[in-house]
């Protein structure tokens, strides 16, 4: 399977995952079911699972669509924030 | 040598309780004041604005105090004519809505509307910047109006000194253009999510914790709605709020006149309003992102062309969360298993070698203040624990015979703590502190800091 290597921020979620930025290993195609659920293990945000959005190069992803990822592209995590 | 003011001085007491009440009597005269000023009959937000001012045309005073803002040609004459016909509500009047009432209030907007049901709190004013130590334990709508009166007499305020909810909300929000969500819940957001969809308002969307904050524009021009983001509630205790994560004043101030922004922009109708987009602000690393986030969800429950919602719910339940910030408490332990303050306080003076003494806190809130002979472990360390083999006690140099008695602020994480270690340690006698930090300070040591 071809990879990519991305970037990725996590807003809202620092005190779950400990980080903010990193680089990670990506499949070079994949849904987003699958990403999300790569993502959410490797950061351990299980608690927020059902409600985080997911970005690629600051544009979300829909439910649906297959994600073509090369390297240097951007990902984000972006939980809801409810504070104020 | 630096020689101490002695601040229990009977006149420096004096004086401070006199200033005090003078600033109150003050905004009773200014309230009294602005009721006697008011138009006799006004039925809503759209009616003529206080003193009859003219709405088609700015008087010296207006041109002279607007100026500087109607020098923009993206303003102008025109725009300060629309600011002010218009009327706001703000949604919260908390670390996002004091410095969006603040810049609305200042720019001139006709009529500001403020919902809260709560009342200031000390641990409200690093960030809600309205509000001042003179009315600590006083409505914040009261404040509020207070300190935007001093600003802007020409604004006409209205107070909802009230929690919105799915009964009242529809009455308070039709009468407004723009709504503006400054609240702390997931079920507030979704009820005036809901409400603007069905009143066709736009709703100027913010949120803010820790360092972060996010902003974005919903229901505008066939934009996407708040459900069309996020369809399902968020499950209950995954989204934190500031009185556990704490938030840094700066960033619901930056936030908060981000959205007075946005409202100023629709009203004065703009173009560049943050619709369909998101921004997101982290405070530490100075950055500012924007997302494109979606159109209109075809399936959305509220906004779509075939809605399932079609009238208000039950957004409590919904959520399965109260709408607000607090946390209730649990009830985890036998009450064999939980012991009071005051028995806490005899352990300690007699017994304190024989016991061992655990505040699961996190190590900030440990550093803040703590009763001594405790020691921290943070609940977090002990989730780590639990799922791995390395003895706990032994790491931390405890003993592992002793009984143990586990606190924490509230109450909650201490009996959680105390699940955790008894699966560990079985055969030791391991309790909770009914009532936490609150209870210790409430009921036996006055002057511990409660926060």
């Amino acid at each position: 399977m071809m990879k990519a290597r991305a970037v990725i921020s996590i807003s809202g979620a620092k005190d779950l995952s400990g980080e903010k930025e990193t680089q990670i290993i990506v499949p070079s195609s994949v849904s987003r079911q699958d990403l999300l659920k790569d993502l959410v293990s490797r950061f351990s945000l299980q608690a927020i699972e059902s409600i985080i959005t997911l970005a690629v190069n600051e544009e979300y992803i829909l439910d649906a669509e297959e994600i073509n990822l090369k390297n240097g592209d951007q990902l984000a995590i972006i939980p809801p924030l409810s504070g104020g | 040598m630096v020689i101490e003011k002695d601040f229990k001085d009977p006149r420096i007491l004096q004086l401070k309780e006199e200033i005090k009440n003078l600033k109150l009597l003050l905004c009773q005269k200014e309230t009294e004041l602005s009721e006697l000023l008011k138009p006799v009959a006004f039925s809503c937000c759209h009616g003529p604005s206080m003193k009859g001012a003219s709405k088609e045309k700015l008087s010296a005073t207006e041109i002279s105090r607007y100026s500087r803002q109607m020098l923009i040609p993206k303003i102008g004459v025109k725009g300060q004519l629309k600011l002010k016909n218009s009327s706001v509500l703000i949604v919260g009047v908390g670390g996002l809505g004091c410095p969006a009432a603040l810049y609305l209030a200042a720019a001139g907007v006709g009529c500001i509307g403020l919902v809260d049901h709560d009342c200031v709190e000390i641990n409200n004013l690093h960030r809600q910047v309205l509000h001042s130590d003179v009315f600590l334990n006083q409505p914040k709508v009261d404040s509020a109006f207070a300190a935007l009166r001093r600003l802007n007499e020409e604004v006409e305020f209205r107070t909802h000194k009230t929690q919105l909810s799915s009964s009242n909300a529809t009455d308070i929000i039709s009468s407004y253009d723009v709504i503006v969500d400054a609240t702390d819940n997931a079920p507030t957001r979704f009820l005036l999510n809901d409400v603007c969809v069905f009143t066709k308002k736009p709703l100027v969307s913010g949120a803010a914790l820790q360092t972060e904050g996010q902003l974005t524009v919903y229901n505008y021009e066939n934009g996407p709605c708040y459900r069309c983001l996020f369809p399902k509630p968020p499950p209950p205790n995954s989204v934190k709020n500031c009185g556990d994560a704490g938030v840094l004043g700066t960033v619901p101030g930056v936030i908060g006149t981000l959205q007075a922004m946005e409202v100023i922009k629709i009203l004065t109708e703009n173009k560049g309003v943050l619709s369909g987009r998101l921004l997101t602000y982290d405070g530490l690393d100075a950055s500012f992102r924007t997302f494109k986030i979606r159109d209109k969800s075809k399936t959305c429950a509220v906004c779509s062309e075939s809605p399932t919602i079609k009238e208000l719910i039950d957004y409590e339940q919904f959520c399965g969360s109260a709408a607000n910030d607090k946390n209730p408490s649990i009830n985890l332990l036998n009450p064999n298993e939980r012991i009071h303050v005051e028995r806490l306080a005899e352990l300690l003076k007699t017994e304190s070698e024989n016991n061992t003494f655990i505040d699961v806190r996190s190590p900030e809130e440990f550093e803040m203040c703590s009763i001594s002979k405790f020691v921290n472990v943070p609940i977090n360390s002990l989730f780590f624990y639990n799922t791995s083999s390395e003895p706990l006690f032994t790491d931390l140099k405890l003993d592992t015979e002793k009984p143990v008695y586990v606190i924490c602020r509230r109450g909650n994480d201490s009996q959680r703590a105390v699940q955790i270690l008894k699966d560990l340690y079985s055969h030791l006698e391991i309790k909770d502190v009914i009532g936490g930090l609150h209870s210790w300070a409430k009921r036996v040591d006055n002057d511990f800091p409660v926060y």
